[in-house]
């Protein structure tokens, strides 16, 4: 039996000492700050006596408390700040672009903008960007690392078009009419507050993705989690009431960017102050609204043409007649209405106004266009044993009195 | 041997001095035990006597029970890898912060930067799975060798005792990451143990007395895993527990030692033997541990003085090679596979599947039956059947020899097969026709309680155990029936729901056949 007691000994101690030497002796990093000495060397920026002294190899960290980060990134890219390196290659190379300039390492470190794992010493795991691996956080590269300047800044940027063009698109397509953000929208589909973290690991039963579009987003799994929920949302779930919006990839790429940008991460102190913004005329502020909460269903400017599954009448109702309806057909008169609504955000709390005919009529109207948007309205089956419609959503917790009243005020307009 | 010393000392000083450097191993070791290097039984008994840790032996151990296929080292393995656990449990403490916002980083660090802390992390992982195996079979080599008889039969209770903490120990430590594995694997466990909600539900009591809650709220310190559930498990997995564990060691260890050492047959075949070593000096030892060094010879009587052997070398050796075998198992595991850590705990997204830490997966899957009576039913049930196995059991039939006799092996591998066909039929049933929610949705849950593959399961083995009993009138006989039964159902159990459960545990051949959308 003592053969076995030699053959543990043995494998014992080759198993450690490999180990060992793997882990404490040969990473990485090491070479990659020696390799940068023996460049300084030979380009004499250093003497060689200055060598040894001057830059120690060792392992390098930024720590930054406030948010329990631990940027590890600088063991290994220890030529970052240094302007020499420009045409190496990485990881020894310098940070490209002036964006270092006012974007301290020592106060942001590195993956509050480039996302990653700054924990890690190794650049597999630092990049976690395996598609079978399901970190929180894979590395962000160009566009998607848009979305991360706006952890701090809330105003637009010219040096993130991709992100600009989503914030666009989403704010003119009426997403909200479903979901939520900043806790105002509708409960159709999910909140998108924290969308920006999701992890591809919720993805429902099946983790995998197609890989043509994991390719297209960098073999970022998050990405793609994001990616194929808004551009094939019959993929996950199957039963999703969610429209087929049929986008384009650089739509969706562009909304990808935008939905990456809504991160509950907390930047703390770091986050800039809103700059304050003129208030909007009525009508542009009813318009926003509208294409904010309403362009998905209603259509472009009210034009409708959206189908409801089993719905009475087939279509989602057009909203550009609503003039008509009020019995406004007059410009004079529907300008008058505006201004009204701009005043009082009511036409009854205004009381009677003898300049406009058949005032009592026109309130009556408006009276029941402000409850069902206020209120919501259950849409009628076609087939009483066949699924649910759409209905019309209670709008009155989510919009403001003057919300209500600039949504109106812009219909009005668009006669 | 002073003599001797001095008549091979050079007179020379700095010759003497390289002399003495040469020999610095012996005289080193002889200081350090006390004793001389000479081969001589009486400084090999003393050795033992006057040191703590060897003195858990007694001078002279039975060759019966130095056999290999008889204990397999198995309880030295046990608390081989206790031992393994600690010293890597005390490293890891040195890092690990029980706070949720810094527990998972913590481990991240361990993993990353801190010099072979994950080489300790993997050993801590891999030493705790080998450590509930080498337990559980532990049980099964004493329970088929009756060893929990004549005077051990609480000893085996203590055994039982052990197992729980084993298990405890594993459950607490699982959550320590605090990633979605453990958390989920937490959040299955402590809902197991509150199924007996699915009772006081069912008989409607809960307004009279919620002790479910109350006893939740004593364990997680909250209504939910948090940071209070985390550093009450802390607590739980390096005080209390290894605690309890190292006590009631000392009280497992120093019954055996009463007991007289292992169990061992009173007599066995000398073919069996081979291999063991040879009491080869009878005439000046036949008489046990220190009184060999006596002139009295009335000691020696009934003592089976020879087939007694020094426990040095022989019996510490065996526990040195069977430690070092676990030990290397568990370091080559611990350099091949890395323990898992998967993301951050989110207590909003839960893993489909969850499961339990795998030594509980069998009892999940009866959870999936009825909550109560596979949370906290059947394992009552089988803790006390266990324990209560050498009170139950009296016959005073031979000992220290596995499956006793020819009848034994026969019952033990039809009872296997028996098990095997019971567990596979009613899993093949259940999944292919389910069960009575299924035909009838108004049936009152107390009935499911009452019947579900579970309880049939166990019906079925308890009617099997009774049969065997009284067909070779042995309680010894039905007691082995009846104990394969339930190590083959935990065995298939386990297998069945790490294996074949997938998504909303739903029956799946394979993983990677697991819906796609």
């Amino acid at each position: 039996m003592k053969i076995l007691l030699y053959i543990s000994s043995i494998v014992i101690l080759l198993f450690t000492g490999f180990y060992l030497y793997q882990e404490n002796i040969a990473p990485g990093w090491r070479s990659h700050q020696r390799a940068y000495l023996d460049k300084l060397e030979n380009k004499h920026y250093l003497e060689k006596s200055q060598v040894s002294y001057s830059f120690p190899i060792k392992l390098r960290q930024i720590y930054l408390q406030e948010m329990n980060r631990v940027d590890r990134c600088v063991s290994c890219h220890v030529a970052m700040e240094d302007p020499r390196f420009e045409k190496e290659t990485n990881p020894l190379k310098v940070h490209p672009g002036k964006y270092l300039e006012k974007h301290d390492p020592e106060k942001y470190g590195c993956t509050i903008c480039h996302d990653g794992q700054g924990r890690a010493v190794n650049w597999k795991d630092a990049a976690a960007d395996e598609p079978d691996v399901y970190w929180t956080k894979p590395i962000l590269r160009k566009p998607f690392l848009e979305a991360n300047c706006y952890r701090c800044h809330v105003d637009l940027l010219k040096e993130t078009p991709d992100y600009n063009l989503g914030k666009q698109y989403f704010e003119t397509s009426g997403c909200l009419g479903c979901h939520k953000r900043d806790g105002k929208g509708g409960f159709m589909g999910p909140e998108l507050v924290g969308i920006g973290d999701v992890s591809a690991h919720i993805k429902y039963p099946e983790k995998s993705f197609d890989p043509a579009i994991l390719s297209q987003l960098n073999g970022n799994p998050n990405l793609a989690y994001i990616y194929e929920a808004v551009r094939f949302p019959g993929a996950q779930p199957e039963d999703t009431v969610m429209f087929d919006f049929k986008l384009s990839h650089e739509d969706t790429r562009a909304l990808t960017v935008y939905l990456k940008s809504l991160s509950m991460h907390q930047t703390g102190t770091y986050r800039l102050p809103l700059k304050p913004v003129c208030p909007l005329q009525i009508i542009e502020k009813g318009k926003k609204t509208f294409q904010l909460y309403c362009t998905a269903c209603h259509g472009n400017n009210g034009r409708g043409g959206v189908r409801n599954p089993n719905y009475i009448n087939d279509y989602i109702p057009r909203l550009n007649t609503l003039s008509e309806q009020m019995f406004l057909r007059k410009k004079k008169k529907q300008e008058s209405v505006i201004s009204i609504l701009d005043e009082f955000d009511d036409l009854l709390e205004a009381g009677p106004q003898s300049d406009i005919s058949g005032f009592f009529k026109v309130v009556a109207k408006y009276m029941a266009v402000k409850n069902i948007i206020e209120n919501g309205r259950v849409a009628e089956k076609k087939d009483g044993h066949g699924p649910m419609p759409l209905n019309m959503p209670t709008w009155g917790r989510s919009l403001s009195k003057q919300d209500v009243a600039s949504v109106i005020a812009y219909l009005i307009s668009v006669y | 041997m002073q003599k001797e010393d001095l008549k091979e000392t050079p007179k020379d000083a700095i010759k003497r001095a390289i002399a003495n450097l040469l020999r610095l191993p012996r005289h080193l070791k002889s200081s350090v035990m006390r004793q001389g290097a000479k081969d001589v039984d009486k400084l090999k008994s003393q050795l033992v006597l006057s040191n703590i840790f060897l003195h858990i032996h007694s001078i002279k151990t039975h060759r019966f029970s130095l056999r290999w296929n008889y204990t397999f080292g198995l309880g030295v393995m046990c608390i081989g890898l206790f031992t393994i656990l600690a010293l890597s449990g005390f490293l890891l403490m040195i890092y690990y912060r029980p706070d949720t916002a810094q527990a998972y980083y913590s481990i991240k660090d361990l993993i990353y930067v801190i010099p072979s802390g994950r080489l300790v992390r993997n050993i801590h992982r891999w030493a705790a799975h080998l450590m509930v195996i080498a337990c559980f079979l532990h049980m099964a080599r004493i329970f088929y060798t009756s060893s929990y008889k004549r005077g051990r039969e609480f000893n085996w209770n203590i055994g039982l005792v052990l197992f729980i903490l084993t298990l405890g120990l594993g459950f607490t430590g699982y959550l320590l990451p605090w990633d979605q594995l453990a958390y989920w694997a937490t959040t299955i466990g402590v809902n197991v143990a509150a199924s007996l909600t699915e009772l006081t539900d069912a008989l409607n009591i809960n307004g009279l007395f919620d002790i479910v809650t109350k006893l939740k709220h004593l364990l997680l310190g909250a209504d939910q895993i948090g940071n209070d559930t985390l550093v009450r498990f802390y607590f739980l997995h390096c005080i209390l527990f290894p605690s309890l564990m190292t006590l009631f060691i000392a009280i497992h260890i120093w019954r055996i030692r009463k007991n007289g050492g292992l169990s061992r047959p009173d007599s066995i075949d000398r073919k069996l033997l081979k291999g063991t070593p040879e009491n080869n000096k009878v005439n000046n030892s036949t008489k046990p541990g220190l009184f060999q060094h006596t002139d009295d010879s009335s000691y020696a009587k009934g003592k089976d003085a020879e087939n007694l052997v020094h426990s040095i070398p022989h019996a510490f050796l065996k526990e040195f090679i069977a430690v070092i075998f676990i030990l290397a198992i568990t370091v080559a595991l611990s350099c091949l596979f890395d323990a898992p850590l998967k993301e951050p705990a989110n207590p909003v997204f839960p893993e489909n599947p969850a499961k339990a830490p795998w030594y509980f997966v069998g009892i999940q899957e009866l959870v999936s039956y009825s909550a109560f009576m596979g949370g906290i039913g059947i394992p009552i049930i089988g803790l006390f059947g266990l324990a209560l196995i050498p009170y139950i059991d009296r016959d005073k039939g031979a000992i220290g020899i596995w499956f006793e006799d020819k009848t034994g092996i026969r019952v033990t591998k039809i009872s296997a097969c028996y098990a095997f066909a019971c567990c596979a039929a009613m899993l093949a049933f259940t999944i292919v026709f389910g069960w009575l929610r299924a035909w009838f949705p108004d049936i009152p849950q107390l009935l499911i309680i009452l019947i579900n593959p579970g309880t049939i399961l166990v019906v079925m083995f308890a009617a099997w155990s009774l049969f065997v009993l009284q067909k070779y009138d042995s309680i010894r006989m039905g007691a082995m029936a009846l104990f394969t039964c339930f190590f083959i159902a935990v065995i298939i159990l386990t297998y069945f729901a790490l294996v074949h459960r997938g998504p909303n545990w739903d029956f799946y051949w394979w993983p990677s056949l697991w819906p796609k959308h």
